[in-house]
């Protein structure tokens, strides 16, 4: 899965399209000069690959937007069949509903669409008062 | 976790700083889970006291790293869409993980993780806490858990899975690749070795 390791971030940051084969840590850095974040693992080394199927996940931002399967638009997947699909609250509901922590028996996912969030603000600059 | 740089800092400058998840690089190592409604000073203690008991074990059975990562969030249901694995009941995940290096003591770790999960979650049982309703995280999960464990017990969650896998996997290509599957793959695939 390697090939698929793009982050994109819609002109109008309605969503965030990450392939299926990269490293969280590498999805934060590719938005780190973007205004957008992700809900996603939180530690480098775990990819996205198994970590919605995986039941994913846990976030530094669960307290404020839940789990990451929860911030999931749509998927697009290769099914065992090799048919290629997208599924999402709309489309192949049941199957959208399974890969959110159901494993990765229905196939392989190689894109994930994702609402973005804000980032987090930078600190305030201090300005000196001239009144 | 292991942060030596605490600092106002960009969110992807806080991640990368948390790189350990090699820590126990090359050597043998088990995840497991507990599931809590709460972190309590009892839950909390019997955390400490199994740190210490599984390591003072490590010197003779060669272990290397014993770690009860404490997980407490906030409530998070009130955001949980309909999911194949349900988190609608703000479960907290504590996230054990023993490594070791020698192969002969698999089944002594294995053994291990279970038991330190068993005494924690009892414990948690006998002050109140529903733990038998709290499904385990999956990411965490030791495959030797009940799968009901994981995914629900009579619901009628595990057969909509089952649904769903049959329907696009008829012929069960995929029937090795989820852990708690692969397991039961390899113990008939190897009864006839």
């Amino acid at each position: 899965m390697k090939g698929f390791q793009s982050v994109t971030v819609s002109s109008d940051n309605a969503f965030v399209d990450i392939g299926g084969g990269i490293a969280w840590s590498d999805v934060y850095s590719k938005l780190d000069s973007s205004s957008v974040n992700v809900v996603g693992g939180r530690v480098p080394g775990p990819g996205i690959g198994g970590f919605v199927t995986g039941g994913g996940g846990y976030s530094w931002l669960t307290n404020q937007y839940g789990l990451t399967g929860d911030t999931v638009v749509s998927v697009e997947m290769v099914l065992p069949n090799g048919t290629i699909t997208r599924a999402s609250e709309g489309e192949n509901e049941e199957l959208f509903w399974a890969v959110k922590g159901g494993g990765n028996r229905f196939g392989v996912i190689y894109s994930f669409r994702f609402v973005p969030l804000p980032s987090f603000p930078s600190p305030p600059t201090l300005t000196r008062r001239t009144n | 976790m292991f942060n030596t740089t605490l600092k106002t800092q960009s969110f992807n400058s806080f991640v990368q700083s948390l790189g350990v998840s090699n820590l126990q690089a090359g050597q043998r190592g088990t995840f497991n889970t507990v599931s809590l409604e709460s972190y309590t000073p009892a839950v909390l203690e019997q955390i400490a006291n199994q740190t210490e008991f599984w390591g003072k074990q490590s010197l003779l059975h060669s272990g290397t790293f014993i770690s009860f990562d404490i997980e407490p969030f906030l409530n998070y249901s009130q955001f949980a869409r309909d999911a194949a694995w349900p988190h609608t009941n703000n479960a907290l995940p504590l996230n054990l993980y023993f490594s070791w290096t020698n192969p002969a003591k698999d089944g002594f770790w294995k053994r291990a993780i279970l038991e330190a999960s068993r005494v924690i979650e009892e414990t948690a049982r006998q002050e109140g806490q529903g733990v038998g309703e709290l499904l385990l995280y999956p990411n965490y999960a030791m495959v030797e858990n009940e799968v009901g464990r994981v995914y629900g017990e009579g619901d009628g969650n595990l057969e909509r899975i089952e649904e769903v896998r049959r329907r696009v996997d008829p012929v069960s290509f995929s029937f090795f690749f989820w852990p708690w599957m692969f397991c039961l793959f390899c113990r008939i695939a190897l009864a006839d070795v």
